[in-house]
C-alpha cells in the first residue's frame, strides 16, 4: 500500500478497528488500546497541538522512553505537520539542552522518570499525561492539508563535542521507507511484537510504523533489562522482535550457560549440529524447552543498526527463529536493504528496497538515491554538501559490494565504532575531549573487535606513569556520554602515531596494531569462566569505572563498593541474572571470589512465579459456590449471626472489578464479608490471603482456594509480584476482597494499613469499597482451633471511593484509613 | 550506641536507576515506596545510620522500619530495638543521625 501523507496513514486504521494496536504495563496495570481508540487519541493530539498553537513547521521535542503516548504524539504532530525531534531519553541534559537551542522547541514532552530537572518551563509537559492532556479535544481529524514534502522529524546523530549534526527527514521519506520495506517483509496482522529499542531510532520508529500499518500488535517495554524482556516473551507470546544484535549474543550466551548449569551443553551442541538439516518445524520442538523459555511463539528476530555475528545468527536459525538482517542509517529513513522471511538464510545485509537505488563508487563506497534519502542536515549546509556526490547520490560511509541485488557490507570509509548496542561513536568526538588532558600527548581513538561487537579503544602516547594515564581517561570519560566511554587503552610506544600521505592520524595502521596487539592477560592466565563476565559488568557499572580491574582475592569495600553500592550489585544480579542472594550473605569484607561462588550456587528467581490457577476455574466454581453455599454456611451458621448488613444500596451501579476493603479481626470475617454481599458481586470476588499464612495451613488453604477463590499475597518479600498478579486479576474482571491491615487485629481496633493498598487503588483506578464488620472479634482468633463464642454481627457498606492517579501510594492510604475509620 | 550516615544524592539516584525495581523492595518496606528522590536518600541514610547505631554490619536495610509520628518526627524499630532518628537534606546531600533509645 502507499501513503499520500499521514492523514492517510492514520485513517488506514480504521480497517484495524478492534485489533490491540498497542500494550504497555507501566507499572502493575496493563493498558491495552485498539487501533480504532488510537486513531482517535492520533486525531485528539493534533487538535490538542493545534490548542497549544503549534502552527505547521513548528518543532515538537520528545525526551522519553517508549510507550503508546509517544506514538500518539509522532502522529499527531504528523498530521500538522510540526516537526517532530525526538531524543534518546538516556543523553545528558547537557546534550539534551544542545539540541534545544538548536531547534527551539514550541513544546517538549518529557517522560516521567527523564531527566527531572530539564527546562522547567510551561511548554515542557509529561509525556504519559498526554492522554488526560488531549481528552476534552476533538477527535476528528484536523483539516490541514499538507503536501508530504514537509519535515516530519529531526534526528540527531550521535556526537557531542562536533556539534551533533540534525537529520531533516520528510513525511515523504518516512511514508516511501514504510511502503519499501512491506513490499520486501510481509508483515502478518498476527504478528505480536516486543519493542525494546528506542522509538527517538529511526530503525524502531520505522519499523514501529510499518507494524502499524499492517494491522500487527506492540508491546512497549519501559526498560531493556534481560530478565524484563524474557519475562515481556513469555507474558505476550511474542512473535518479532526488532533488535540490536547485542541483545541475541546475550540471549544466545544465557541459553548455553543454562545448558551448561543444567548439564545439557552436549545435547545443546548435538542438537545445533543436526539443526540445519532438520524442517523448521522439528527444530523447534528440538528445542522445546529452550521456546517454552521465550515464550514458545518466538518466530523472527530482525535486527540493524550494527551487523550481526555470524555465529550467532546460525544459532537462532538453527533454533528455528528466522534472523532477519537489514541495513541503513538515519539519513535514509532508515532502510536501504532488508532480508525476506521466504528466503534461506544468507550472511548478506540483503536486497535492496524496490523503491532504492544503490550503486559502488569506484573507492567501493556504498552510493544511496530514492525518495526515503533525507535532504539535508538542520542548519548546516557544510555537512549536507560534503554527504552528497556532485550528481546527487547519498555517501553512506560504508564499504561493500552488491552481487545479484544483495548487498554485503565490507567495512566502513568512516571510522565510526559501532557498538553492540547500535550506538555510533565518532572517533574525533573523543578525541577532541581528550586532547585537552594535559597527561596525554597524543590519542588515537578506534573500535577494536571484541566478541560482542566493538568497543572504544584508545591508543595513548604519553611520557606519565600508567596510573596517571588511567586517571587522565577516566577524566575524559566523565565529560563523554556513557556509551561513548574509552573501555580500553593502551601506550602507543613511539614518539607519534603513523600519518597518512595529508597528514592525518593513519588509523588504519593503528587499528591493525591495536587487533594485532597481545591480548591482556588476564584472561589467558586465570582461565576465567566465561560466566564471569557478566558479575565484573555489573560491578563496573556500579562502580562507574568500565576498566576497573577486579581481582578475584578483592574484598567488595576495597574495590569501592559502599553498602548502597552493594545492594544496586545485589539488585542488578537479580534483575539480570535471575538469582536472588539476599544482603545479609555479603559485607564490605566478602571477595570476589565469594561472591562469585554464590552468584554460581544461586538459586535462579522464577522469571514466572508458579501459582495455583485451579481455583478459577469455571467448573471448580460452580463446586465452590456450592461448598460455600453448604458447608461454609453450616460452619458459620454455628458462630455467627449477621444481624444487619447496612449500607448495601451503596453497591448500586457498581458493575465491574472492585477491590473490597475490610477491618481483619477474625478468621470468619471473609466468609461473613462474602455472605453481606450480594451474589453477583460475591460469585466473582477473590481473597487475598497471606502467603505466609496459606504455606503453614494446607487445608483451610484448599478450603479457602475452594470457597473463595483465594490467592496468595506475599506480604513479606516479593511484593510487586503480588500486586502485580492482583491487578491482573481485576483486568480479568475479577473484584478482589482484601485486608489492608495486613494482621489480624486482636483487639478489633483499627491499625494502619500496609501502602500497598494504595499503590492498587492508584495504579488500577478500580473503585475501593470499604466493609467493617463490628461485633466479630474473638469469635474464631487465628490462634485457636475452635470457635471462642457466638457473635451477633453487623456489617456496615461504605461508598465506593475512586483515588485520583496523580495522588501519591501514601496518601491514598491515608484516605482509605479514613473511610474506614469513619464507618 | 549512635550512628550517622551522609548520602550523595547524585550517586544514590545512579545507584537507584541501576537496581531499579529490585533496589526498592529490597531495601524499602511497601510504606516506605513512594516520595521524591530526596525522599528516599533521607530514609537510605537513615536506615544506614540505624545499621550502625545497631553495631550489627549484617543486618538488612529492610529490616530497619521507619516510622513517622504525627508532627513528623521519624523514628525507627529494628529487631526489638527502638531509636530516635533525625534526617535532613540539603542540596545533593541527605544525612541521617540514629540513637538507641534505652527501655
Amino acid at each position: 500500500m502507499k501513503y499520500n501523507d499521514f492523514s492517510e496513514f492514520v485513517g488506514s486504521f480504521s480497517g484495524y478497528g478492534h485489533r490491540t494496536a498497542t500494550t504497555i504495563k507501566p507499572f502493575i496495570k496493563t493498558n491495552k488500546q485498539t487501533y480504532g481508540q488510537l486513531q482517535k487519541n492520533v486525531y485528539k493530539t493534533a487538535n490538542y497541538l493545534i490548542g497549544r498553537g503549534v502552527h505547521r513547521g513548528e518543532r515538537i521535542m520528545v525526551v522519553a522512553t517508549n510507550s503508546p503516548e509517544w506514538i500518539e504524539l509522532f502522529l499527531g504532530c504528523q498530521l500538522i505537520g510540526a516537526i517532530l525531534v525526538p531524543v534518546d531519553s538516556r543523553n545528558s541534559i547537557e546534550t539534551v539542552n544542545n539540541f534545544i537551542i538548536q531547534t527551539a522547541p514550541l513544546m517538549i514532552f518529557r517522560g516521567n522518570y527523564v531527566l527531572p530537572k530539564l527546562d522547567r518551563t510551561k511548554r515542557t509537559v509529561i509525556l504519559e499525561d498526554l492522554d488526560e492532556l488531549i481528552n476534552d479535544y476533538h477527535d476528528v481529524a484536523p483539516n490541514i492539508k499538507l503536501d508530504g514534502q514537509d519535515t516530519a522529524l529531526i534526528v540527531f546523530t550521535s556526537g557531542t563535542t562536533a556539534a551533533p549534526k540534525g537529520v531533516v527527514l520528510s513525511q515523504k521519506n518516512i511514508l516511501s521507507n514504510i511502503e519499501g520495506v512491506k513490499k520486501m517483509i510481509n508483515i502478518d496482522p498476527n504478528w505480536r511484537v516486543l519493542s525494546v529499542l528506542p522509538l527517538s531510532h529511526m530503525y524502531e520508529l520505522t519499523g514501529e510504523c510499518c507494524m502499524l500499518s499492517a494491522g500487527a500488535s506492540t508491546y512497549y517495554l519501559p526498560t531493556i533489562a534481560p530478565l524484563a524482556i524474557a519475562k515481556a516473551l513469555a507474558d505476550y507470546k511474542i512473535t518479532t522482535i526488532l533488535a540490536v544484535p547485542q541483545l541475541l549474543t546475550l540471549f544466545k550466551q544465557r541459553i548455553t550457560q543454562t545448558a551448561i548449569a543444567e548439564g545439557q551443553e552436549k545435547t545443546l551442541q548435538f542438537g545445533l549440529k543436526i539443526a540445519p538439516y532438520l524442517p523448521k518445524k522439528i527444530k523447534r520442538m528440538l528445542f522445546a524447552k529452550v521456546h517454552k523459555k521465550l515464550g514458545g511463539k518466538l518466530a523472527i528476530v530482525i535486527t540493524g543498526g550494527a551487523p550481526i555475528p555470524i555465529d550467532v545468527a546460525y544459532f537462532w536459525e538453527n533454533m528455528g527463529v528466522r534472523a532477519l538482517q537489514g541495513y541503513g542509517l538515519t539519513e535514509t529513513s532508515p532502510i536501504l536493504t532488508a532480508n525476506r522471511v521466504k528466503d534461506k538464510f544468507r550472511d548478506t545485509q540483503g536486497l535492496v528496497l524496490h523503491n532504492i537505488e544503490l550503486k559502488v563508487a569506484k573507492d567501493g563506497e556504498i552510493l544511496a538515491k530514492g525518495p526515503s534519502i533525507f535532504e539535508k542536515y538542520w542548519q548546516n549546509p557544510e555537512q549536507t554538501k560534503q554527504t552528497f556526490t556532485e550528481d546527487g547520490w547519498f555517501k553512506t560511509g560504508d564499504m561493500g559490494r552488491i552481487d545479484k541485488g544483495w548487498l554485503i557490507i565490507q567495512g566502513r570509509a568512516k571510522f565510526v565504532i559501532v557498538l553492540p548496542s547500535g550506538l555510533n561513536v565518532f572517533p574525533e568526538d573523543v578525541e577532541a575531549v581528550a586532547d585537552k588532558s594535559k597527561d596525554i600527548k597524543e590519542i588515537c581513538v578506534i573500535g577494536v573487535k571484541t566478541e560482542e561487537g566493538e568497543e572504544v579503544f584508545a591508543a595513548v602516547i604519553s611520557d606519565k606513569k600508567d596510573r596517571a594515564i588511567d586517571k587522565a581517561i577516566k577524566d575524559i570519560n566523565n565529560q563523554l556520554e556513557d556509551f561513548q566511554h574509552i573501555s580500553k587503552w593502551q601506550r602507543y610506544e613511539q614518539e607519534e602515531f603513523p600519518r597518512t600521505l595529508l597528514l592525518k592520524v593513519d588509523r588504519k595502521n593503528i587499528q591493525k596494531w591495536a587487533n594485532d596487539r597481545e591480548k591482556p592477560k588476564i584472561k589467558a592466565k586465570s582461565g576465567q569462566k566465561h560466566s564471569d563476565e557478566p558479575l565484573i559488568k555489573i560491578i563496573r557499572l556500579s562502580l562507574n569505572e568500565p576498566q576497573v580491574a577486579i581481582k578475584d582475592s578483592d574484598g567488595l569495600a576495597d574495590i569501592g563498593l559502599d553498602s548502597l553500592k552493594r545492594l544496586a550489585v545485589l539488585s542488578m544480579i537479580e534483575e539480570q541474572l535471575g538469582i536472588y542472594i539476599p544482603e545479609s550473605k555479603i559485607d564490605k569484607h566478602t571477595t570476589l571470589k565469594t561472591l562469585r561462588k554464590l552468584v554460581a550456587k544461586g538459586s535462579h528467581t522464577q522469571v514466572n512465579s508458579k501459582r495455583p490457577k485451579w481455583q478459577f476455574n469455571k467448573v471448580i466454581r460452580l463446586v465452590g459456590v456450592a461448598f460455600r453455599a453448604t458447608v461454609v454456611r453450616g460452619l458459620l451458621r454455628l458462630c455467627v449471626k449477621i444481624e444487619k448488613v447496612e449500607g448495601a444500596e451503596n453497591l448500586n451501579g457498581l458493575d465491574g472489578p472492585a477491590i473490597y476493603i475490610f477491618n481483619h479481626v477474625d478468621s470468619f470475617d471473609v466468609p461473613v464479608v462474602y455472605k453481606a454481599l450480594p451474589k453477583k458481586i460475591r460469585d466473582n470476588l477473590a481473597a487475598a490471603a497471606a502467603d505466609d499464612v496459606m504455606k503453614r495451613h494446607k487445608i483451610l488453604t484448599f478450603a479457602s482456594r475452594l470457597g473463595f477463590v483465594a490467592y496468595n499475597l506475599d506480604r513479606l518479600k516479593m511484593i510487586l509480584p503480588s500486586l502485580e498478579y492482583t491487578a491482573e486479576l481485576l483486568e480479568k474482571g475479577w473484584s478482589i476482597a482484601i485486608a489492608p491491615e495486613g494482621h489480624v487485629s486482636k483487639d478489633g481496633h483499627l491499625q494502619s494499613f500496609k501502602s500497598g493498598i494504595g499503590l492498587l487503588a492508584v495504579e488500577t483506578g478500580v473503585p475501593i469499597i470499604p466493609i467493617k464488620t463490628f461485633g466479630l472479634a474473638g469469635t474464631l482468633p487465628l490462634d485457636k482451633k475452635w470457635p471462642q463464642k457466638f457473635s451477633h454481627v453487623t456489617v456496615r457498606i461504605g461508598q465506593p471511593l475512586i483515588i485520583d492517579r496523580h495522588t501519591s501510594y501514601e496518601k491514598a492510604t491515608k484516605r482509605l484509613y479514613k473511610a474506614m475509620k469513619k464507618l | 550506641m549512635i550512628g550517622v550516615d551522609l548520602v550523595y544524592i547524585p550517586e544514590f539516584a545512579n545507584q537507584k536507576k541501576l537496581g531499579g525495581d529490585k533496589l526498592l523492595t529490597r531495601a524499602f518496606d511497601d510504606s516506605e515506596l513512594s516520595g521524591s528522590l530526596e525522599h528516599s536518600a533521607g530514609i537510605w541514610a537513615a536506615k544506614e545510620a540505624v545499621i550502625k547505631a545497631m553495631g550489627n554490619p549484617k543486618t538488612e536495610p529492610k529490616e530497619v522500619k521507619l516510622k513517622y509520628s504525627k508532627n513528623g518526627q521519624p523514628s525507627a524499630m529494628c529487631h526489638k530495638k527502638s531509636f530516635d532518628v533525625s534526617i535532613s537534606h540539603h542540596g545533593d546531600y541527605a544525612i541521617a543521625v540514629a540513637i538507641e533509645v534505652l527501655k
